[in-house]
C-alpha cells in the first residue's frame, strides 16, 4: 500500500517546493529590493542546516500513533520545507537575468503588465528549467525518504517502502547470505535514472529550438 | 512642421554603491538635455559608448525613469502629455504611439513565442483588435517588411539576423505609431543587411507617415538616414545641427574628431594617417570639471578646464563651443 502513493506522495512534495519556490523567487527575482535580500538570507539560513539531524529531529516529533499515510505526508512536507529553497534560487535567478533582457523591455514597452509579462514572457523561457529542477526534485525526494526509512526514522517497518526494505540490509552477514535484500537499493537506482532521463525528455520538448 | 516632442533639461543619474561601507556615489548619465523633434523629421543622436545615447532613448520612451526634467509629447490631436509625469496604468494609451525597435535581433524576440504572437502582442495588449482582423493586420505588417504569411508560425531562430531585426520593426509599426525610437536598429547587422533595413526604414517611413529618434555610432549610417544630427558626449549634447552642415562643418572638437574617424573608402583621399582621439572617455563617476571634453580635446584651454561652456545658436541651430572658440574656427 505505502508503494501505491510513494511517487504521488514524491510528486505532491515536488509539486508544493515547485509552488513555493516559483511564488517567492518569482516575486524575489522580479521586484528585488529589501524583499530580495530579506528572502536570500532566510534561504542561506535554511540551507545552512545540516539536513539530516533536521529530518531526524523533525520525524521524531511526528506522533507515534499517527497513520502510515498520515506520517508519509508530513515526511513530504518536511521535505519540502527545505526542497522549495533550491528552486525558489533557481527560478529567481532566471528572473534576474531575463528582468533585463531586450524581449522583456519590449513587452513593458508594449504595455503589458507585469502579471502578463511574468506570466506570458518570462515563465515560459525558464519552464524547461523548472521542468528539469522537478524532474530532478523528485529523485532527490525519493532518496531522502528512502535514506529516513533506512535509519528507521521514517516508514516503519509493517508498512513496505524501499527504506523500510533497504533495513534488512544493514547487517554485512545477512547481505553475505542473502544478496537479494540488495533489490531494493537497485530499484531506487533505476528509479531515480529513469526520472533523470524523463526530465530531460521533458526539457528538450518544451525547448522551441528543437522544434 | 509641427513639434512632436520635446526634452526639456532632462537629467538621469544613476546612485551606485562600490562597497558594503562606501557612501552612494552619484553617476550623471544624463546633464540638461533639451530636444525637440518635429513631426516628420529624423534626428539622430550619436556619440562613442557609453555618452548616453541608449539612456536618453530610453527615458524618452519612460523605459527607465529620469531623475529631472520633462518629456512632452505632442499629439496631434492637441493637449500636450508630459511622460514623465504619468504612471505605469497612465502611460499605456501613449505607448501605441511611441515604439522602440532595439539593437539586438537575437534578444528582442522572445524565443518562446511565435512570430505571429511577438507581432500581435501589442494589439492584444491595447485591445485593438481581435480574431480574423488582427490576424489580417499581423500578417500585413510582417509583409510589410518582407516577412511571407506562411512563415509566421515559425520561432524566431528560425530566421537570419535581418529578419529578426524586420520582425521587430514590423512589432514596432503594428500600432501604427508616431514616432519610433530606434536605439541602434541596424549595428548588430552586416553591411549588407544594414542597408536593407536602413531602405525599409525609410520606405515604412514614407508610407506610415513616421517620425524616426535614430541612435547610432555608426556616423555612415547617420549620414545616410538622418536628416539632423545630436553629438552627445558624456551625457552631454555637444552639438545639433542639419546633417550637411555638421558633416562639412563640425563646430564642437568633438564632433570634428569623430568625423575624422570616419574611414574613407578611396585611398587617394586619405591623407596619411588619422589623428585619433587622445585617451579614453573618461569614468561617469570621475566626470572633469569644466568642459567636460577638455581632457581630449586638443583645443584644451586654462578656461576649458573650470568653466562649462553653454550651448548656443550657430545660424539658427544649436551648437555648443568650448569655452574659448579655438582661432582657425573663426
Amino acid at each position: 500500500m505505502a508503494r501505491g502513493f510513494r511517487c504521488p506522495s514524491a510528486l505532491a512534495g515536488v509539486t508544493l517546493s515547485l509552488f513555493f519556490g516559483i511564488i517567492i523567487g518569482g516575486f524575489s527575482g522580479y521586484y528585488g529590493g529589501w524583499f530580495d535580500s530579506a528572502v536570500m538570507r532566510v534561504i542561506e539560513f535554511i540551507r545552512s542546516m545540516p539536513t539530516i539531524p533536521l529530518w531526524l529531529g523533525l520525524a521524531a516529533a511526528m506522533p507515534k500513533d499517527w497513520s502510515a499515510l498520515q506520517t508519509y505526508f508530513a515526511i513530504t512536507l518536511i521535505l519540502s520545507l527545505i526542497g522549495w529553497t533550491e528552486l525558489a534560487r533557481v527560478v529567481r535567478g532566471r528572473f534576474l537575468s531575463l528582468r533585463t533582457e531586450d524581449f522583456v523591455t519590449a513587452a513593458q514597452l508594449d504595455g503589458a503588465s507585469d502579471w502578463r509579462i511574468i506570466t506570458r514572457h518570462m515563465v515560459p523561457s525558464f519552464m524547461s528549467h523548472i521542468i528539469a529542477a522537478a524532474t530532478l526534485a523528485v529523485p532527490g525526494m525519493i532518496l531522502a525518504e528512502t535514506a529516513l526509512s533506512f535509519l528507521g526514522l521514517g516508514l516503519q517497518a509493517p508498512i513496505v517502502s524501499w527504506g523500510t526494505l533497504l533495513q534488512d540490509a544493514q547487517n554485512i552477514r545477512t547481505l553475505a547470505s542473502a544478496p537479494r535484500l540488495l533489490v531494493p537499493g537497485l530499484c531506487v537506482v533505476i528509479v531515480i535514472l529513469s526520472l533523470n532521463f524523463f526530465g530531460d525528455g521533458l526539457r528538450d520538448a518544451a525547448d522551441p529550438h528543437g522544434r | 512642421m509641427s513639434t512632436l516632442l520635446s526634452v526639456e533639461n532632462l537629467s538621469k543619474h544613476f546612485t551606485v554603491k562600490s562597497g558594503l561601507f562606501a557612501p552612494m556615489r552619484q553617476l550623471d548619465a544624463l546633464t540638461d538635455i533639451n530636444l525637440t523633434v518635429e513631426a516628420g523629421e529624423t534626428p539622430a543622436i550619436v556619440g562613442e559608448s557609453g555618452c548616453g545615447k541608449t539612456t536618453l532613448g530610453r527615458c524618452i520612451i519612460n523605459a527607465q525613469p529620469s531623475s529631472a526634467g520633462r518629456v512632452v509629447y505632442h499629439p496631434k490631436a492637441g493637449g500636450d502629455v508630459e511622460l514623465t509625469a504619468l504612471n505605469k496604468r497612465q502611460i499605456k494609451p501613449w505607448r501605441q504611439d511611441i515604439r522602440m525597435i532595439f539593437q539586438d535581433p537575437m534578444s528582442s524576440l522572445n524565443p518562446n513565442m511565435r512570430v505571429f504572437d511577438i507581432v500581435a502582442e501589442p494589439l492584444r495588449i491595447h485591445k485593438v483588435c481581435k480574431g480574423r482582423e488582427l490576424e489580417d493586420r499581423v500578417v500585413s505588417t510582417l509583409a510589410k517588411v518582407g516577412i511571407p504569411a506562411d512563415a509566421v508560425g515559425r520561432y524566431p531562430h528560425a530566421f537570419s539576423g535581418g529578419q529578426r531585426q524586420r520582425i521587430g520593426i514590423a512589432r514596432a509599426l503594428v500600432l501604427d505609431p508616431k514616432l519610433v525610437i530606434a536605439d541602434e536598429a541596424v549595428s548588430a547587422l552586416d553591411v549588407s543587411i544594414q542597408a536593407q533595413v536602413l531602405n525599409l526604414l525609410e520606405d515604412l517611413k514614407a508610407e506610415f507617415g513616421l517620425t524616426y529618434i535614430f541612435i547610432s555610432h555608426d556616423l555612415g549610417v547617420v549620414n545616410y538616414i538622418a536628416d539632423r544630427v545630436v553629438v552627445m558626449y558624456l551625457g552631454h549634447v555637444v552639438e545639433n545641427a542639419p546633417t550637411e552642415m555638421l558633416f562639412e562643418r563640425p563646430r564642437h572638437p568633438y564632433t570634428e574628431v569623430l568625423l575624422e574617424a570616419l574611414p574613407i573608402a578611396d585611398p587617394t583621399r586619405r591623407k596619411g594617417r588619422k589623428t585619433e582621439v587622445r585617451g579614453e572617455i573618461p569614468y561617469l563617476g570621475n566626470r572633469p570639471v569644466g568642459c567636460p571634453f577638455h581632457t581630449r580635446c586638443k583645443y584644451a584651454e586654462d578656461r576649458c578646464r573650470t568653466e562649462k561652456p553653454a550651448l548656443r545658436k550657430i545660424n539658427g541651430s544649436a551648437r555648443k563651443r568650448p569655452a574659448t572658440l579655438p582661432k582657425h574656427w573663426i
